[in-house]
This record gives structure tokens, C-alpha cells and sequence, in this order.
């Protein structure tokens, strides 16, 4: 008798044998990745590579041609929009700033899955809203323009309406870009602190390898559409992968204060022509 | 350093209990209020007939006292009903243009800018002339469907134009809709050629935006529309919120795109159209309403709409004031043109205003 039987853990998220084009261009081909509950996974890999298409097919903006995504253990079709806004929430790439909208307007609007349309109408989750500015240490520019904010402090309004989804799932496309290197470890930290202190699953895009190294449980690299390995920080990252991956030559030391991987690029080998 | 993330007894984090923007609304509401108010009783006070009426005089005709002369009557109930209508198409207009620009990310966007306004003239100067003749108590209630139908569909095309190369980008969209626009005034001007003389001037007249042959079924006609219309605005605020932020982010927080672009389109097409089937093409109220207002109350619509309601039913309240009360003599003067005994529909000082206001958000909006 053959009887299947359910795997114990389910991931949060797994996406397996995805092909995903943009109108005829095939971006993805067969890529698969799997995200675990409670855990940091980072997605790494060249411009280009299809990281952030990869994003987007596992959390319901681009539709796949073939594979499975399954979150939660319920397959992605399966879901509405709102429902799958309840689970996880997302932070593009490049977020439009509409003008003239303040910090907490812009936070606000992490309720709509939750209270619906017409909830909205209402102010509502009061204390859920001011938990999520706080949280990120905008509380002081709560009524300021978020268009008026710098880069930073913006990125960080935006991760506030992340947070204000009051999701278990957060998927943030490149956190860290337009940040100095002190908020780029200001978000990283708070970032780290959420997984740890509230339990909360993080997927991420990220471009500075040894950030990677230091905050992720899991890396994840992305090669040209495919997934070239996965797995923890010290198996993913060699000097092999920075070659063959990221066209650079390096070496790899051993983080002295977290005991990460930490990587010294050298010298570019990629031949751009 | 001291980050935030740091400081737990966080001041500020007490006093945001206090939401300044919606204070400020709430004071704005109350003012913009007390600014319609003021505009209708002038508008009442004084005009046409030459008859100033005092407020008690208003009050004597409103609640029907018999102790009033005809001529008092006469002037109350036109220009109350005149005043009415100004305001409620004012106010669809400017919620119309704020809906549209959340839609189209577009600062720009405006009815009579995006083919909207131009659909529903169109559709009803065509269906005036072409269309099957129907009784003439039912024209009043039939031209506002047609209306919206029309800037449906001239909308739809227009969208679809600006939209070929993926994205709608602001400039490419005014384009198309004035493209649009332009070629449905053509349409419009070859219709008229077919229409019998008896109504071709009324038609003409019409297409300017005049509030000059406002009566109480006009009313009637527009504030049932509005009724109607008024939980699409409750449902498409929400929505359009969120369009703002474009597809993506949208989406993720839980807004399925294609059911609430449709409402919301719906929903500003339906503004304008019913508007313009009762008074013709007035254009600009929707981009100079939501624009002056933005700075003040913040781009959040749950704030911007109610207050656009107001703002624009005042606009087109005072200017159709000014419309009516501007004697030839003075724009005689000012034009040198012999134009005795004329008044320009308000349609016209409303596209005068909106142009110069239009050139001025384009420069902004370029750099
Ligand atoms: N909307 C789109 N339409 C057409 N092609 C696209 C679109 N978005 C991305 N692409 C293409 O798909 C490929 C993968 O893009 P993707 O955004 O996934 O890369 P990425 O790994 O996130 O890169 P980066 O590190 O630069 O953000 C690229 O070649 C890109 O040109
Ligand atoms: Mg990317």
C-alpha cells in the first residue's frame, strides 16, 4: 500500500520547478528554493540572475509557467490576494513613494488585509500601527511626508508597513539599498531582531555577501535563472561559488566577533564584453 | 551613537496619539464648510433679476410663506436651484479628478485631460443627434447613462493607447487623453452638423458648461446620481489608497488589482459623466481641486475626497457666481470685443483658471 504520508515540518515557503518569463524571455528555469519557518534566507547572486523575479513568484505578483509554489502548506493558487497578504508581506525593490503622504497614512495601509476596504475607512489598529513606526524608530516623523524622509529613514517607513501586515512571512527585496553602512546594520539588526525576538520567517534579497554571511541562517544563490546551491553560510559561500558565480577572485576568513564566513574580494575576473 | 531603535521611552511614541493631519482636516472640513455656506447665500443674495434678497426674504420663499412677491420666488428658486447644481457638480468633478490620479499615478490625470469628460459629451451629443427619439420626460434620466457609458468607453481606450508599452507613464497618458479628447470633439462638431437647428444651439451651448438652464429636475436628476454613486466613492477610496502605491505593493497588501482598478475607473468615469450630462464640458475642476488640497490635508483620499467634495463644490459655486454677475459692460471693457448683453457660461472661466493652473503643475511635475 502506498500511502503518502505529510511531511512533519512543512516549509513556510517551498517553490519547486519554476519557469518564469517575462512576455517570451525565460528569466527562471527550474529554480526551487525552500524557506523554513523561523528561520532568515537570503537570496544571493549577480544582477540580473533573477532574484527578485524569483521573489515575485513566490509571493503572487508574477504568475509561473511551471512549477508549484507552496506556502504554508497550501498551494499558492489556492490563496486570495487578501488571504495571502494575512500570511506574508512583501517589500518591492524599488517602492513608489506617493507625494504628500505621511509616515503614518503610509503605515496605515498595512491593515487593509486585515480590517478590509471598508475597515479602512475607520482608523483602526491604532496601537498595531504605532507598535510597527516605533518598532523602526519613526515614532519622531510620524506626521512627517515619508517623501520628505532620506533614503534611510524611508526605507524604514516602508519596512513599518511591512510590519503593521502583522505577518508571519516577510519578504524584503534588497532592505538594504540607498543605506550607509550604519543603517544598513540598523535594518539588518532589526530585522535579526524580528526573526528572533517575534518569531518572525524572513526571506531577503541581499547584494553585500558577507551581510549575507552574518545575519542569514540560509543562503540560497541564484545563477542565470537556476538555483546553483543552497544551505548554511559556510557550505554556500567558497572561493569556487565567488569565482564561478560572481566573477571575483577572493578569500575567505573567519569573522572574529560572529564566527561567520567573511569574504575579501580581490580582484574582478568577469569579462564584460 | 544613540539609534532610535534604542530609545524605549520614546516621547514622541506618547504623543502621536495626537494625528495632526487629521486635526488639521477636521478644522479644514469645518472651514471649507463655512465657505459653501457663505457662497450659497450670496450666491442666493445676489444676480440675475436684479433683485437682492435678504436672508429672511430666502427664508420666507424656502419654507413657503405666502407673504412673498413672484418675482422674489422666481429669484430664490433659480438661483438656489442654480447654486445646487454648481455645488454637486463641483463636487463630482473634484473627487472624480482626486480618484483619477490615484488610479493613474499621474498628478496630471483629470477628467477633461484623460478622455473622460470628452466620452460623455460625446456619447449624448451623439445619441442626441443620431439616437432614437425618446419621451421627453424620460431624457433627463436616460443622458446620464449614456454619458457614463461614453467616458467608459473613451477611457478604456485611452488607458490601453498610454498603456501599450507596459506602464503608463504621466506624460504619455495626458497625450493619449488629449489625442483622445481631440478626436472626439472632432466627432462631436461633425454631429452637430446633422442636428436639426432647433436644438443644435442648445446642444452648443451645452458643450460649453453652462449652469444657465439649471432647473429643479436637474437637481433631482443629479443628487439621486450622486446618491447612487456615493458607496462607490466609500468602496474606491480605500482601493484607490492603495493604487498609489502601484501593482505590486498594492497587491501585497492584499488588494486584487483588476477588480479594484475596474471599480475605481467605474467610479470616476460615473462622477463626471453624470456631471457633465447636466451641464455640459466644464473641465479642470478635477486637477485644480485635489491639487491645492494635497499640500494641506496630505495625499491620503480618505481625507483628500471629503474635502475635495467641498472645495470643489465651492469653486464652481463662486465662479458660476462671478459667471452670471460679470456684466457684459465690464467684459466689454476688458475684451474690446462688442459682447452686449452676453454672459459666458462658467465653463469657460473654469478652463481659463484650470489652463493657467495646468501650466504651473507642469513645470513641477517635469522637474
Ligand atoms: N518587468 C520586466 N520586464 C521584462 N524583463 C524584466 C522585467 N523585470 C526584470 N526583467 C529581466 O529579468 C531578468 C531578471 O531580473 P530580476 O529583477 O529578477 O534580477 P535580479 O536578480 O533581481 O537583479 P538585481 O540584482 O539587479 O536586482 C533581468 O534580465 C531583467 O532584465
Ligand atoms: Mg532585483
Amino acid at each position: 500500500m502506498n500511502v503518502s504520508v505529510k511531511p512533519v515540518r512543512t516549509a513556510a515557503i517551498s517553490a519547486s520547478n519554476i519557469d518564469a518569463s517575462y512576455d517570451k524571455v525565460k528569466i527562471l528555469k527550474q529554480a526551487g528554493i525552500e524557506i523554513e519557518h523561523g528561520k532568515i534566507t537570503t537570496l544571493i547572486g549577480p544582477n540580473g540572475c533573477g532574484k527578485s523575479t524569483m521573489m515575485k513568484v513566490f509571493t503572487n505578483l508574477l504568475n509561473y509557467q511551471r512549477g508549484q509554489v507552496i506556502i504554508n502548506g497550501e498551494d499558492i493558487a489556492k490563496f486570495t490576494t487578501r488571504k495571502l497578504a494575512l500570511e506574508l508581506s512583501i517589500l518591492p525593490q524599488e517602492p513608489i513613494t506617493p507625494p504628500n503622504l505621511s509616515v503614518k497614512d503610509l503605515v496605515e495601509q498595512g491593515c487593509y488585509a486585515r480590517v478590509g476596504a471598508l475597515g479602512m475607512l475607520k482608523q483602526q489598529d491604532h496601537d498595531g500601527i504605532k507598535q510597527s513606526i516605533h518598532k523602526v524608530g519613526l515614532s519622531r516623523y510620524i506626521n512627517r511626508d515619508v517623501d520628505s524622509l532620506s533614503g534611510g529613514e524611508r526605507q524604514r517607513a516602508w519596512i513599518a508597513l511591512t510590519l503593521a501586515q502583522n505577518t508571519k512571512i516577510l519578504a524584503l527585496d534588497e532592505p538594504t539599498t540607498y543605506l550607509d553602512i550604519g543603517h544598513q546594520l540598523e535594518i539588518l539588526e532589526l530585522i535579526q531582531g524580528l526573526n528572533k525576538k517575534d518569531n518572525m520567517t524572513v526571506v531577503m534579497i541581499l547584494h553585500d555577501l558577507n551581510h549575507a554571511a552574518q545575519f542569514s541562517d540560509h543562503i540560497v544563490v541564484l545563477n542565470d535563472g537556476k538555483v546553483v546551491t543552497s544551505g548554511a553560510p559556510w557550505d554556500v559561500l567558497t572561493v569556487d561559488l565567488l569565482r564561478g558565480v560572481f566573477g571575483v577572485e577572493a578569500s575567505i576568513i573567519e569573522d572574529p566577533v560572529h564566527g561567520t564566513p567573511f569574504i575579501m574580494s580581490h580582484k574582478s575576473i568577469l569579462n564584460l564584453k | 551613537m544613540m539609534s532610535d531603535l534604542s530609545v524605549t521611552n520614546d516621547q514622541a511614541f506618547d504623543q502621536v496619539v495626537v494625528d495632526r493631519r487629521w486635526l488639521k482636516w477636521r478644522w479644514l472640513l469645518l472651514a471649507l464648510a463655512i465657505l459653501c455656506f457663505l457662497s450659497l447665500m450670496i450666491s442666493i443674495m445676489i444676480g440675475y433679476h436684479s433683485i437682492f434678497l435678504v436672508p429672511s426674504r430666502i427664508w420666507a420663499v424656502v419654507s413657503g410663506d405666502e407673504n412673498t412677491s413672484k418675482l422674489e420666488k422666481i429669484a430664490t428658486n433659480f438661483r438656489l436651484s442654480r447654486a445646487i447644481m454648481a455645488f454637486m457638480v463641483g463636487g463630482a468633478l473634484a473627487i472624480s479628478g482626486a480618484l483619477l490620479q490615484a488610479l493613474y499615478r499621474n498628478p496630471l490625470a483629470e477628467p477633461s485631460l484623460t478622455g473622460v469628460t470628452q466620452g460623455a459629451t460625446t456619447a449624448v451629443v451623439v445619441f442626441a443627434v443620431f439616437g432614437p427619439t425618446i419621451p421627453n420626460h424620460l431624457v433627463i434620466y436616460s443622458v446620464p447613462f449614456i454619458a457614463i457609458l461614453g467616458a467608459i468607453i473613451s477611457t478604456t481606450i485611452t488607458w490601453f493607447l498610454a498603456n501599450r508599452v507596459g506602464k503608463v507613464e504621466p506624460l504619455r497618458l495626458i497625450l493619449m487623453g488629449v489625442l483622445v479628447g481631440g478626436v472626439l470633439s472632432s466627432a462631436t462638431i461633425v454631429s452637430l452638423i446633422w442636428a436639426p437647428d432647433t436644438y443644435a444651439n442648445d446642444l452648443i451651448a451645452w458643450l460649453a458648461g453652462s449652469l444657465a438652464a439649471t432647473t429643479w429636475e436637474d437637481v433631482r436628476m443629479l443628487s439621486i446620481a450622486l446618491l447612487i454613486l456615493t458607496p462607490f466613492v466609500f468602496l474606491s477610496v480605500p482601493r484607490a489608497n492603495l493604487m498609489q502605491f502601484g501593482d505590486d505593493i498594492a497587491s501585497g497588501l492584499g488588494q486584487s488589482i483588476n477588480p479594484g482598478r475596474i471599480l475605481v475607473l467605474f467610479t470616476a468615469c460615473a462622477l463626471t459623466a453624470v456631471a457633465v450630462a447636466t451641464v455640459g464640458g466644464i473641465g479642470f475642476v478635477g486637477l485644480m481641486v485635489p491639487h491645492s488640497l494635497r499640500w494641506f490635508v496630505g495625499g491620503d483620499l480618505r481625507r483628500l475626497v471629503p474635502a475635495c467634495f467641498l472645495l470643489g463644490g465651492a469653486l464652481v459655486m463662486v465662479t458660476d457666481f462671478i459667471a452670471r454677475n460679470l456684466s457684459s459692460r465690464i467684459l466689454m471693457e476688458i475684451t474690446g470685443l462688442p459682447m452686449d448683453s452676453v454672459t459666458l457660461p462658467v465653463g469657460i472661466y473654469l478652463s481659463l483658471l484650470g489652463g493657467g493652473f495646468f501650466l504651473f503643475i507642469l513645470k513641477k511635475v517635469k522637474t
